[in-house]
This record gives C-alpha cells, sequence and structure tokens, in this order.
C-alpha cells in the first residue's frame, strides 16, 4: 500500500464525527464515529507522516516532499469534530482545520440540508416534493439532488416553512447544538486548529449564481471569522466541494490571500501547493473502516491530472 | 420538587449536585463511568460497580463457548473423515460462524472503546466500588450517606424503587439490554432482523415513581460502521447512551431545566420477545451480505 502512494499531501475530508447520527444527519450521511476515525488516522500514520495544515505547508515549502503527507480536514463546523476528533488527533499530537458557516455558528440559520434530512425523517418528504412540482420537481426527481441543482430563494422558502410546520420548537432549538459555538470555535483556533471559510450558509453554487453572490457568502463569513478569532480566513472551502473554473478564477483575480479548497478526491502534488492556490481533498468513507486505503489509492493516482 | 411540564423538566436548584453512578463491569461499563467522571470530575462522590450481572452472561457465554467448540470439532472430524461427502466450502464457511467463531462482546468493545478507555484511565482516577446488589439494604444505606443529586445507572435496574428514595434529585438509566434476565440485545436482533436500522435507539430513561413507571427524556440513533455485527451494533449502542446521558446531565446541571421533546411516560419494563434461532441466522446471513452498507446507501437515497 505505501509503494502504491505517490509522494504528496493528501488532505482527508471528513464532516462529522459522532456517536450519535440524529434525524439531521441521517439521510444526509457523513458522520465517523469516533472508532472508525481513530483506526483511519492509524492507518494513515503508517502510510506516511500526519502532519497539521500548517505544518503541512511548511514542510513543503521547506523542499521536495518524498513521502506521502496526511492531514484532517472537517466541513461545516460540526461540535462532534471538537468533541471526539480534536482528543483523537491530540492524541496524536497534531491539529486538524474545520471549516465553518457563520450563520450555523451563530445560531442565525440552520443548514438547510439537515431540515431535508430531519423532513425525511420526520416522512414529509412527499409533502415537500409536491410543493416543490411548481419549480419542475418530478416524482421520478430525487430530492436530495434536485434540491442542490434547482436551489434557489423559492426553493429555500418551501425547505424553510414546511420545517417550521413539521418541527416542534424544542427540536428547533436543539438542533443549533449540532455546530459549534463562536466560543467553541475561538478554543478550537487557540489550540492551533485551521478555522477556515466554508461561506455564510452553505448554498450551493450554482451555474449562472452572479459571482457577486458567493463572493458575498465568502464575505460574511470572513467579517465573523474576524470578529471571533481576528482575522479572515486565508481558506475559502467550497459548499459541496466544487466550484466551477470561472468562479475559481475570480476568487483568486480578485484576492491574493486566498486558497481555494475543493474535493476532487486527489492528493495535492506539493510543487503545485503554493503556487496553484487550489487544493484538493479526498472524502474519507466516513463509516468504512477498511475503504480508506482504497480512496487513498484512487487519490494518488488521480494526483497528477 | 420535580415538575414536569409544558415539554420541560425543572429541578430544585442545589448548590452543588453530587453523583452517584452505578454501573456493571464491562468495558463499556467502565467507558460510562470514565466519560462521568471526565466531564462532572466536581460532582462525582461514588462509582458503584455491580458484578452480578456480568457474572451470570459470562458463565452463560463460557457454556455457550465450550458448546461451540465441541460442535466445530465435530464439524472439523466429519469433514476429514469423509471427503467424497464434504459439502460444498461455501455452506462450511457459512455455517462456522453459528457455531461460536464470532467475535465476542468483549473484543468488539475493546476494538471500539479499548484506546479511548486507556486515554481516559489517565485522567480518571476515582475507582469503583464494588458491590453485589443494587437492591440491597447496605447498598441503599452507602448511597443514602452520599445525598447524591443524582442516581446514573448504567445496568440493568429490576428494582429502583429504594434507591429513589436516596436521592432528592433525579434517578436516570442509560438503557442496556444485556441482562441476565434477557441474554441477548434483542433490540438490535429485532430491528436487524426488520432492516430498519432507525430502531436501534438509545435512550435516557427518568425513574420518578420507583416502580416501572418512567419516562423517557432523550433518545437517538447511533452512527453505524459497513462491517457492523450485532454485538457491535449494540456497542455502538452503549457508547450513544453514555454520550446522551452527558448531555441530559449537562443540561440539568447548567440550568436545572431540560427541554424535552416527544417525551413519553412509558408503562412497565415489558420483556422483548427472545430472537429465535432462525431469525438470528437470517440476520446473521444478512449481516454477512452487506445489510449495513445497502441500508446506508438506501436511507441516502430520496
Amino acid at each position: 500500500m505505501r509503494d502504491r502512494l505517490n509522494p504528496g499531501w493528501y488532505l482527508l475530508l471528513y464532516h462529522n464525527v459522532s456517536w450519535e447520527e440524529s434525524p439531521f444527519l441521517w439521510h444526509i450521511g457523513g458522520t465517523c464515529p469516533p472508532d472508525i476515525f481513530r483506526d483511519h488516522v492509524q492507518q494513515c500514520s503508517q502510510l506516511g507522516e500526519l502532519v497539521s495544515v500548517q505544518d503541512g505547508i511548511e514542510t513543503i515549502k521547506k523542499g521536495p516532499v518524498n513521502r506521502p503527507l496526511f492531514s484532517f480536514w472537517f466541513d461545516d463546523g460540526f461540535a462532534g469534530v471538537r468533541k471526539y476528533a480534536e482528543p483523537i488527533l491530540a492524541e496524536w499530537k497534531i491539529t486538524g482545520a474545520t471549516s465553518v458557516c457563520s450563520r450555523f455558528a451563530t445560531g442565525t440559520e440552520l443548514f438547510w440540508r439537515l431540515k431535508l434530512s430531519y423532513l425525511n425523517s420526520a416522512g414529509a418528504a412527499g409533502q415537500l416534493r409536491s410543493q416543490l412540482h411548481k419549480y419542475g420537481c418530478s416524482p421520478s426527481d430525487s430530492l436530495s439532488e434536485f434540491t442542490v441543482t434547482k436551489f434557489g430563494p423559492e426553493l429555500l422558502d418551501a425547505i424553510n416553512n414546511l420545517f417550521e410546520e413539521v418541527a416542534s420548537p424544542v427540536v428547533q432549538e436543539n438542533a443549533g447544538s449540532l455546530f459549534d459555538t463562536p466560543d467553541q470555535l475561538r478554543s478550537l483556533h487557540e489550540q492551533g486548529w485551521v478555522i477556515a471559510n466554508h461561506s455564510a450558509a452553505h448554498y450551493p453554487n450554482r451555474d449562472g449564481c452572479a459571482d457577486q453572490e458567493v463572493l458575498e457568502e465568502f464575505e460574511e463569513c470572513d467579517e465573523f471569522l474576524e470578529s471571533i478569532i481576528g482575522r479572515p480566513s486565508p481558506f475559502w472551502v467550497a459548499p459541496f466541494g466544487t466550484m466551477s473554473p470561472g468562479y475559481v478564477e475570480a476568487i483568486t483575480d480578485k484576492y491574493d490571500s486566498k486558497t481555494i479548497v475543493l474535493v476532487g478526491d486527489k492528493g495535492n502534488v506539493p510543487a503545485r501547493v503554493v503556487s496553484d492556490r487550489v487544493w484538493y481533498r479526498v472524502s474519507a468513507p466516513s463509516n468504512d473502516r477498511n475503504g480508506l486505503g482504497t480512496s487513498l489509492a484512487a487519490a494518488s493516482r488521480r494526483m497528477s491530472l | 420538587m420535580i415538575s414536569i411540564r409544558d415539554s420541560k423538566l425543572t429541578l430544585p436548584v442545589a448548590e452543588n449536585y453530587p453523583i452517584v453512578m452505578i454501573t456493571g463491569d464491562a468495558l463499556r461499563h467502565e467507558r460510562f463511568a470514565m466519560r462521568m467522571q471526565a466531564e462532572f470530575s466536581d460532582h462525582i462522590v461514588a462509582w458503584l460497580q455491580l458484578a452480578t450481572a456480568e457474572r451470570k452472561v459470562a458463565q452463560d457465554q463460557r457454556s455457550l463457548h465450550n458448546s461451540a467448540k465441541k460442535a466445530r470439532s465435530l464439524l472439523s472430524k466429519f469433514l476429514a473423515r469423509r471427503p467424497d461427502r464434504s459439502p460444498p466450502k461455501i455452506y462450511v464457511e457459512s455455517a462456522l460462524p453459528q457455531f461460536g467463531s464470532k467475535p465476542s462482546l468483549k473484543k468488539v468493545e475493546q476494538r471500539l472503546f479499548g484506546k479511548e478507555v486507556e486515554k481516559l484511565r489517565e485522567t480518571c482516577t476515582l475507582r469503583p466500588i464494588r458491590v453485589e446488589s443494587i437492591e440491597s439494604e447496605d447498598t441503599a444505606s452507602r448511597i443514602n450517606r452520599l445525598k447524591p443529586y443524582f442516581i446514573l445507572i448504567f445496568c440493568y435496574p429490576t428494582c429502583i424503587s429504594k434507591l429513589r428514595a436516596c436521592t432528592e434529585g433525579l434517578v436516570l438509566s442509560q438503557d442496556d439490554a444485556r441482562t441476565p434476565e434477557c441474554k441477548v440485545d434483542s433490540s438490535v436482533y429485532w430491528a436487524l432482523y426488520h432492516r430498519d436500522l432507525s430502531k436501534i435507539t438509545s435512550s435516557i430513561r427518568l425513574w420518578t415513581s420507583g416502580t416501572d413507571a418512567d419516562f423517557v427524556v432523550r433518545s437517538s440513533t447511533p452512527c453505524f460502521a459497513v462491517d457492523d455485527t450485532v454485538e457491535s451494533c449494540f456497542a455502538r449502542q452503549a457508547a450513544l447512551g453514555t454520550e446522551l446521558m452527558c448531555e441530559v446531565v449537562g443540561d440539568l446541571i447548567k440550568s436545572s431545566t431540560l427541554r424535552l421533546d416527544g417525551y413519553r411516560k412509558i408503562g412497565g419494563a415489558a420483556m422483548d420477545t427472545e430472537p429465535t434461532l432462525d431469525v438470528r441466522r437470517d440476520v446473521e446471513s444478512d449481516l454477512r451480505r452487506g445489510l449495513i452498507q445497502r441500508e446506508t446507501a438506501r436511507k441516502m437515497r430520496f
């Protein structure tokens, strides 16, 4: 396995790490049980070197890298990351990076995908499908995919309104605790974690959406990050892990100091990490103890593409 | 006085909240006690550990293990003597797990929690006090002397009335299905038999009256792994229950209130029907054919 991995920087992407998969996450997945996460970290330590994100950059800047480097990145700002992943990484004397959406952290908005999962758990998916019929959702469409590809203000309103109708006030209130609060993020930052910008509310970057809208989402989150950690983040992490080349270009042209972080399921070629300002991450198989090797091998093969 | 009104549980405010824990002696129980110490170190005053229940289960498992050993040996002898009439290899492989080749719950717990508990032991200093019975006068008077506000139970509470009388605060318990009365984690078996992972839940119960009547104050579903077995599903259920207990106690200490959603008063502790051998075989066979992987993918298709 070690022979098959090309030297490079592998940023492993997780979302939540927790023993629990509540109705808010049940239908969208992405939760990694702590024991599996611990096994993944252990496996990576046998395949190469574990590094914090900042240390990874420093190592690459120093000169050629002749081994695989592994770092851990968590999207969406779930509280489970601080609770379960942080202590595991601390055992290896490294930290990770967490990408946060400002409105989830402040509790002003709940992640719309979580609402979608809750509605499905509560048996209200059919009701939502009927309401989305006027926006072109057919009975054969997958709600999960339709809501991403056709995302817009009307569709968001439909999800929000139905959620308020279906979920009790207690459920709505408790849902906020799934995310880290500003104080908790500050404490992670003080421990050396990278707090990255994942936009204000995780809206998909749709084709045809004005560049300005995308930028505003990231700028709003940067203002929030500045208020809690004293500076905006140099890392803008694309919601859903993708961004059209046009957006990437628009952002990197406008901001010299920003690095765009995507998914791409490939490792990063060390020589290009600093110059390209676009980083790729590898989606870790969150509930598969034995699937990490396959994902990494594929990421290694794709690295030079 | 505890009040439950408008989906809200309110407790009398106290100056401090002494906690007594009562657990079994398996690794999942030790994890429970360690996690509580890590979260509420200033409040924990005692950890009572029951040996009886687990010992009985262990004895049952030992006899089962011995029978399995004999069955495996007979099967091997039969195959060695009659190569011409050997059943196809695939049948042999599918038959062997039914003769005890699956990892025990103890091994599964070690795999899931071993390293975490090892780490927790470094900082948790309170050691358990062994007690023979949860119902004895001795245990009750021991707890009474400590004047606990919370009694947290992670073992099967057969009779709670004596414990209930020991506190003005709350008796909370985490479900632990593996008990002397119910030797298998039936709820996990039945959920898997119906291929419904959402039915594998962890709950925190509030014992109000000292009899069988109680409330479920928090309940949720664990996160599964694709290679899970009945035993690992059960261990995940236990791990989540411990985390839910931390949340419930933390909320109560912080605000003396707990928002309850959909809490329900439940009746007497009815015993689940034990899964029969054919049910167990179906479940094991489903698991070998990737039930969890399929169900995990299916629940995300909507």
